[in-house]
């Protein structure tokens, strides 16, 4: 599972290691059962305190991400990818907001930023059907 | 006196000469936490420093460090505490091994050898090299395990990475987490570089005019504008004249 943080972003780093563990498990990366790293690993690749790794798991076992089994560390938890996979939408819906709300403060119409988003979406590869 | 606290000071006054520098200053950092002392250039961090270490006396006030009075205890209080200053002290003809055994011999009751050894490979220190040769990044490395192989209870950082190039930056960043993750220590660091601290810190003090303030967790004290750096400008900035744009 990679993982990324970046110190200086709106959310805390401990957030973004939650968001970063939701989001491997909702695209289907990081699979229920897989071991993640240990606190003590995970905090020396990202370079952050290992209580702020510590925080995150803490966080992402009582919302059913994780699960840690007594002497063998953490797994990404059976019931998981539905969790992430809420959790992952709002995040994006979120993010399309924002979009969309400076594409109309910039004095876009709707239609333009509507066609916006079909462009980025043709753009990543994704079918898009044309409603109108 | 608090057990629980590795640094209490309550209204101390420091300073050169007729000028004071802390005014009135009272901090508490707890043991175990990672504290960053953020603040201007000038504001005192370097003085606060060496208040803590006993370099220079407190004209009022109270100060405790690892429950010692510096001021009375100064040679208890650095067995016990490791310090990084912003500019290493290091004797130029010295060579790095030299230097070492020299602190090493000072600090024996609590040195520990493995871990200078694991520090000196890991940092790639040229045992023979002349610290005058040394590159400012193996100097700052050097420095950093002076005070870290003695398992100091107290650690002061002054400006650990600055100026250093991105590669020993993470050198440095990577000795610094195995050092946190060590149980009981507690770190005082002073830095300018705001993702270092939302990196390593759990509580940030924000030193401005001789005294705290503001204080809190990392968590709480950044959404107060998004991230540090905001909270850094917002709180410590002059005011200025706001920009206006006639359309």
């Amino acid at each position: 599972m990679e993982l990324t943080v970046d110190p200086g972003a709106p959310r805390c780093v401990s957030e973004q290691i939650v968001a970063g563990v939701r989001l491997a498990v909702a695209s289907g990366r990081a699979r229920p059962g897989e071991r993640l790293p240990s606190v003590r690993s995970l905090a020396r690749t990202l370079l952050v305190n290992p209580n702020t790794v510590a925080r995150a798991y803490r966080d992402l076992t009582r919302d059913g991400v994780l699960a840690t089994r007594l002497g063998d560390g953490v797994f990404v938890a059976p019931g998981a990818v539905p969790v992430c996979r809420r959790a992952s939408l709002a995040a994006v819906r979120e993010a399309v907001r924002a979009a969309v709300r400076t594409g109309l403060d910039a004095g876009l119409s709707p239609e333009a930023v509507e066609d916006l988003v079909r462009e980025c979406l043709s753009k990543e590869g994704a079918p898009c059907h044309a409603g109108r | 006196m608090p057990a629980a606290d590795a640094i209490m000071i309550r209204e101390a006054a420091a300073g050169y000469g007729r000028r004071a520098i802390l005014d009135g200053l009272s901090l508490v950092v707890p043991e175990g936490s990672v504290t960053a002392l953020l603040g201007r250039n000038g504001a005192g961090k370097s003085t606060l420093f060496r208040l803590l270490l006993g370099l220079l006396p407190r004209r009022r006030g109270e100060v405790f460090v690892l429950g010692l009075d510096p001021a009375r205890a100064a040679l208890a209080v650095k067995e016990r505490t490791g310090f990084v200053p912003e500019t290493p002290d290091l004797n130029p003809r010295f060579r790095v091994r030299d230097a070492i055994a020299l602190v090493r011999g000072l600090r024996r009751r609590r040195w520990d050898d493995a871990e200078e050894r694991r520090l000196a490979a890991v940092f790639d220190l040229p045992p023979r090299a002349r610290i005058g040769a040394l590159s400012k990044g193996m100097k700052a490395k050097l420095s950093l395990l002076l005070a870290l192989a003695p398992r100091p209870d107290l650690l002061l950082l002054d400006e650990p990475a600055s100026g250093l190039d991105p590669v020993v930056r993470r050198e440095v960043l990577s000795a610094l987490v195995d050092e946190i993750a060590r149980e009981g220590r507690t770190v005082l660091m002073a830095s300018h570089r705001m993702d270092d601290v939302e990196r390593l810190a759990d509580r940030v003090v924000f030193l401005d005019g001789g005294r705290i303030v503001r204080e809190g967790p990392v968590e709480d004290v950044r959404a107060e504008a998004g991230n540090l750096e905001g909270v850094f400008v917002s709180l410590l900035a002059p005011p200025k004249e706001t920009v206006s744009c006639e359309a």
